[in-house]
C-alpha cells in the first residue's frame, strides 16, 4: 500500500478512527497498530508478512536470553545467530542473484564457463529497512544499552510500525520501543507538526519527485539522443527527484506517526546545504548513516587507530553503505565513491583548511556548492545503468544549449522552485518548521498552495517510492 | 573551516483556536481556488472536448428561437455538417450541437428534450455519429462535462443515472482540480495564455477544422483495425444508447418532428476493410429497423460517405472542404427522402 493512494487514505482514516477510540486501553492501539501494519504490508505481498513474523520472532527471543545470561561467550554466540539470521534472509532475497551471476562473470574471466544459478526472487519491499531495524534492538540489547522487552506485541510493533515500515526511518529500539510501550500523549503541537509534515512530505514526492521523474526518465532512459547542458538537467533532475521521493515519505511516515503520539527520528536535514561529505551524511538518510556508524564503524575500530585504519573503516563503511541501497554494482560504486571523497576531505582538512577563514558565509556558500557539485556526481553514478552510461553523461556534458534545454530547464524549475526556497528559508533560520512560526494567515496560504499543487499536479496513477526497493 | 550547523525541529505552542483557523482558511482558499478554476475552464478550456461540449450547450441555453434544424450527433458532425448550407438550402435556422461520441446518444436526447421544453419542437432533426459510438456506454469525464445540475432538476430524458453515479458526475463535473488537471497545469505552467481562446466555433455551432493530418488518419485507422479485432467483434448496441433512441423517438413522435440518422463520414481505407464492413452491415441493420418502426424517422444510408485521407484528420473528422461535399450529400439524400 502506498502512501499516495487513496487506498491508504481510506486505510488510515479507519485505523487512527480507532486508534482514536482505543485512546484509553495501550494494549489495545498496540493490538490495532499490529494488525494495521501487517494489512498494511500484506497489501503489496502477504506471502512475505512471515518473514517480518519470523525476523520478530528471532529478535525477540535472543534478546530474551541475552537479557537472562551474563556468559559472555553464549551472548557472543546469541547474537551471532541474530545477525547471521537477520543477514542471510537480508542476502537471501536481495544478494543471491547479484552474487551468483558477478561470480559467473568473475569465473566467465578466467575461462570457466559453469551454468549460473538464478532464482526468481523477488525483492520483499522494505526488507533492507526492517532488518536493519531489528538488528539494532539485537546488537543494543547485546551491548546492554537497552533492556530487552519481555513482551512480544509490544516488539512486534516496534518492527512492524507502519509509518516506517517500508522505507523508514530505520528506528533504533531505544526510542521506539519506549515509545510502544507506554501510553502516547497527542497534544495540539504534534498535530500541528505532523499536518505540516505529512502536506509538505505529499507535495516532496508528488510534486516534485514524481514530475522531476519524468524529466529524468526522458533523459536516462534515451541518454544518447540527449547532450551538452540537457545532461546536467537530467542528473539535476534526479537529485531533486531522490531527495523529494525520499526524504517526502520519511515527512510523511513521521507526520502520521505524530499524528499518532510517537516521534520518530529526523531523516533529513537539508543536505544539499552539506558543506563536506560527512558533514553529508550528517543529513542524508540519518537513520541509515548513524546505524552504518554505530553499528559498523565504531566496530571496526572508528577514527581510532590511527589515519589509515580510519580511512579503511570509512571507505569500507561507505562501500557497505552503497551496496545496502542495491544489488547492482552502481551502488557498489557510489559508495566507493562516497568513500573516496569523504577520506580526500579528511585528507585536505588536516593539512591545508586549517587556515580557512572562520564562519565566513562566502566560504560557506562556495563548499556548499563544491559539495553540492561532488553530491549531483554521486547522484549520476547512482541512476546510471552502466558505466558506459556515466562515461556518456561526463563526456558528453558542456554548458551549450541545445533546442531542448529550455524546456527541460523551465519545467526543472517550476517544479523545484518552492522546494528551494523553503529551504533557503529553513537553512537560515536552521529550523525545519520555520514554516510554522510564520502568521496563521501565510501558514494557511502555504497549506493551501501545496493541497492546490498537489491536487493539480500529483501524479494520478500512484508511483512507488524509490526507496522501496532497497 | 565553517563550522556546519544542523537544523533543527523546533517545534512550537500553537492555541487549539489558532490551528483550527489554519484549517479552516486552507480549506477556504482550496475551495475558492477550485472554484476559479471551475469558472476559468468553462471559457477557456484548453482541453477540446470539454470545450466542445460547453460551447454547444451554452449555444443550447442561449438560443431563444424555434429553429427548422437541429444538428445532433458526436464529434465527426461537429465538424462535419454546415449549418449554413442547411440554412441556405431550406430556409430558417439550422443549429449544429453535436458534441462528442463519449457523450454517446444520451445527450442527443437530453439536448432536444430541453429544446422542445424550452423553445418548442426544431421542424427536423439530424443526427450523425460514427459506427463505434452506437456500442458506447459513455464516460464520466465527458458526460461531467454536460450541465448536470440542471439535467437532473428538471429529469432531462432518459434518466439513466442513479444516485451514486449521480454524486460521481457532479463531483467530477465541480472538483476542477482535481478533474481537469491537465488543463490547469498547462496553464499555470504558461501563464502567458491564460485568456487565450484555444478554439473557434461558428455562430451556429459548426466547428470548421482547416488542416488535414494524414499521419494521424493512418494512425487513427489502426487503431480502429485493433478495436474491430480486438474489443467490437460483434456489435451490440449499448443499454444508455437503446433507451435514448427509445426517448428520441418518443419525442419525435410526441411534437411531430421529422428525425434523420445519417453515419458519420469515414476513411476510404478503413470502409473499405472486411472488418468493417462486417461489423457495419450489422449496425445497418439495427438502425433501419429502428427508422422502419416510426414514420417521422429516416436512415440516410446507401452508400455511408467515403473520404481520401487528405481530406481528414483522422478516420472519421473532415477538413473544412470536405465537411462541404459531406453536407451537400446530406442534403441531397434529404431532398431525395423528402419527395
Amino acid at each position: 500500500m502506498l502512501f499516495n493512494s487513496f487506498t491508504f487514505v481510506i486505510f488510515f482514516l479507519i485505523t487512527y478512527s480507532l486508534y482514536l477510540v482505543f485512546r484509553k486501553n495501550l494494549k489495545l492501539q498496540n493490538i490495532l497498530i499490529l494488525i494495521s501494519s501487517y494489512i498494511f504490508y500484506g497489501f503489496w505481498d502477504w506471502r512475505f508478512l512471515f518473514l517480518i513474523a519470523l525476523s520478530t520472532i528471532i529478535d525477540f527471543s535472543i534478546g530474551q536470553r541475552l537479557e537472562n545470561t551474563n556468559d559472555r561467550k553464549k551472548r557472543k554466540q546469541l547474537l551471532s545467530v541474530s545477525i547471521i539470521a537477520n543477514l542471510s534472509i537480508l542476502g537471501f532475497f536481495k544478494y543471491f542473484n547479484f552474487f551468483t551471476h558477478s561470480f559467473t562473470q568473475l569465473l566467465h574471466i578466467f575461462g570457466f564457463n559453469p551454468d549460473p544459478i538464478t532464482l526468481n526472487i523477488i525483492l520483499p519491499v522494505g526488507i533492507s529497512f526492517y532488518t536493519f531495524q531489528t538488528m539494532s534492538y539485537t546488537i543494543d540489547v547485546y551491548r546492554k544499552k537497552l533492556k530487552a522487552t519481555d513482551k512480544l506485541l509490544n516488539f512486534a510493533v516496534f518492527v512492524s510500525f507502519f509509518p516506517q515500515l517500508v522505507a523508514g526511518p530505520i528506528e533504533r529500539a531505544i526510542n521506539l520501543l519506549p515509545q510502544v510501550a507506554k501510553k502516547r500523549v497527542i497534544n495540539k503541537e504534534m498535530i500541528s507538526a505532523g499536518v505540516f509534515l505529512i502536506l509538505w512530505g505529499f507535495f516532496k514526492k508528488v510534486v516534485i519527485a514524481d514530475n522531476t521523474a519524468v524529466i529524468t526518465n526522458s533523459i536516462f532512459n534515451n541518454y544518447s539522443s540527449f547532450h551538452d547542458i540537457d545532461l546536467l538537467i537530467g542528473v539535476l533532475a534526479f537529485t531533486f527527484q531522490i531527495y523529494g521521493d525520499f526524504s517526502g515519505y520519511s515527512d510523511i511516515a513521521r507526520g502520521i506517526s505524530k499524528l499518532m503520539g510517537f516521534e520518530l527520528m529526523v531523516n533529513f536535514r537539508l543536505p544539499y546545504f552539506a558543506i563536506n561529505p560527512s558533514d553529508f551524511w550528517n543529513r542524508w538518510h540519518i537513520s541509515l548513516s548513524s546505524w552504518l556508524r554505530d553499528y559498523l564503524y565504531f566496530p571496526l575500530g572508528g577514527n581510532r587507530n590511527g589515519m589509515y585504519k580510519t580511512y579503511r573503516n570509512l571507505f569500507l563503511t561507505m562501500l557497505l553503505g552503497g551496496l545496502w541501497h542495491g544489488a547492482a554494482w552502481t551502488f557498489v560504486i557510489w559508495g566507493i565513491y562516497h568513500g573516496i571523497i569523504l577520506i580526500s576531505y579528511r585528507l585536505v582538512e588536516h593539512k591545508n583548511l586549517k587556515s580557512y577563514s572562520q564562519n565566513s558565509r562566502t566560504s560557506s556558500a562556495i563548499m556548499i556548492l563544491i559539495m553540492f557539485i561532488l553530491t549531483i556526481f554521486g547522484w549520476l553514478i547512482f541512476r546510471a545503468e552502466s558505466a558506459e552510461q556515466i562515461w556518456y553523461f561526463i563526456s558528453n556534458f558542456s554548458f551549450n544549449f541545445t533546442s531542448k534545454s529550455s524546456d527541460l530547464l523551465y519545467s526543472l524549475l517550476f517544479f523545484i522552485t518552492p522546494l528551494v526556497i523553503v529551504q533557503i528559508f529553513q537553512h537560515i533560520k536552521k529550523d525545519l518548521l520555520v514554516i510554522l512560526k510564520m502568521p496563521d494567515y501565510l501558514i494557511a496560504f502555504f497549506y493551501a498552495f501545496l493541497l492546490i499543487w498537489i491536487t493539480v499536479y500529483g501524479t494520478r496513477e500512484s508511483t512507488e517510492f524509490i526507496y522501496f526497493q532497497f | 573551516m565553517p563550522k556546519s550547523i544542523l537544523p533543527e525541529e523546533n517545534t512550537t505552542t500553537i492555541k487549539k483556536i489558532n490551528f483550527v483557523c489554519i484549517i479552516l482558511i486552507t480549506l477556504i482558499i482550496f475551495l475558492l481556488f477550485n472554484f476559479i478554476a471551475y469558472f476559468y475552464l468553462n471559457s477557456y478550456t484548453s482541453n477540446e472536448g470539454y470545450f466542445i461540449v460547453s460551447k454547444k450547450w451554452e449555444l443550447v441555453r442561449k438560443t431563444k428561437k424555434k429553429v427548422k434544424w437541429l444538428i445532433v450527433g458526436d464529434s465527426s458532425g461537429n465538424q462535419g455538417v454546415s449549418t449554413d448550407m442547411f440554412e441556405n438550402e431550406f430556409g430558417g435556422d439550422a443549429y449544429n450541437v453535436c458534441t462528442l461520441g463519449d457523450n454517446t446518444c444520451m445527450i442527443d436526447s437530453w439536448m432536444l428534450d430541453y429544446w422542445i421544453r424550452k423553445n418548442g419542437a426544431p421542424e427536423n432533426i439530424l443526427m450523425v455519429h460514427v459506427y463505434d459510438v452506437w456500442p458506447r456506454s459513455g464516460n464520466a469525464y465527458m458526460f461531467s462535462q454536460n450541465p448536470l445540475a440542471l439535467a437532473f432538476s428538471m429529469n432531462l430524458k432518459p434518466e439513466v443515472f442513479s444516485l451514486s453515479k449521480k454524486t460521481d458526475l457532479l463531483f467530477k463535473k465541480y472538483f476542477a482540480l482535481y478533474y481537469q488537471n491537465n488543463s490547469l497545469a498547462k496553464i499555470i505552467k504558461h501563464p502567458h495564455n491564460l485568456f487565450q481562446e484555444h478554439y473557434k466555433m461558428e455562430a451556429h455551432g459548426f466547428m470548421p477544422h482547416k488542416k488535414p493530418n494524414i499521419k494521424n488518419v493512418n494512425k487513427d485507422i489502426k487503431g480502429h483495425f485493433w478495436n474491430l479485432q480486438n474489443y467490437l467483434k460483434k456489435f451490440s448496441m449499448s443499454d444508455i444508447n437503446k433507451e435514448s433512441l427509445l426517448t428520441i423517438k418518443q419525442l419525435v413522435e410526441e411534437n411531430n418532428i421529422k428525425l434523420y440518422i445519417a453515419n458519420s463520414p469515414i476513411a476510404e481505407n478503413l470502409y473499405l476493410s472486411k472488418e468493417y464492413q462486417n461489423y457495419f452491415k450489422d449496425i445497418e441493420t439495427y438502425l433501419s429497423g429502428y427508422c422502419n418502426s416510426s414514420s417521422n424517422i429516416f436512415y440516410i444510408n446507401n452508400p455511408q460517405m467515403i473520404f481520401p485521407d487528405s481530406l481528414m484528420i483522422n478516420a472519421d473528422h473532415l477538413i473544412e472542404s470536405a465537411a462541404l461535399i459531406y453536407t451537400s450529400n446530406l442534403i441531397d439524400k434529404i431532398n431525395v427522402l423528402n419527395k
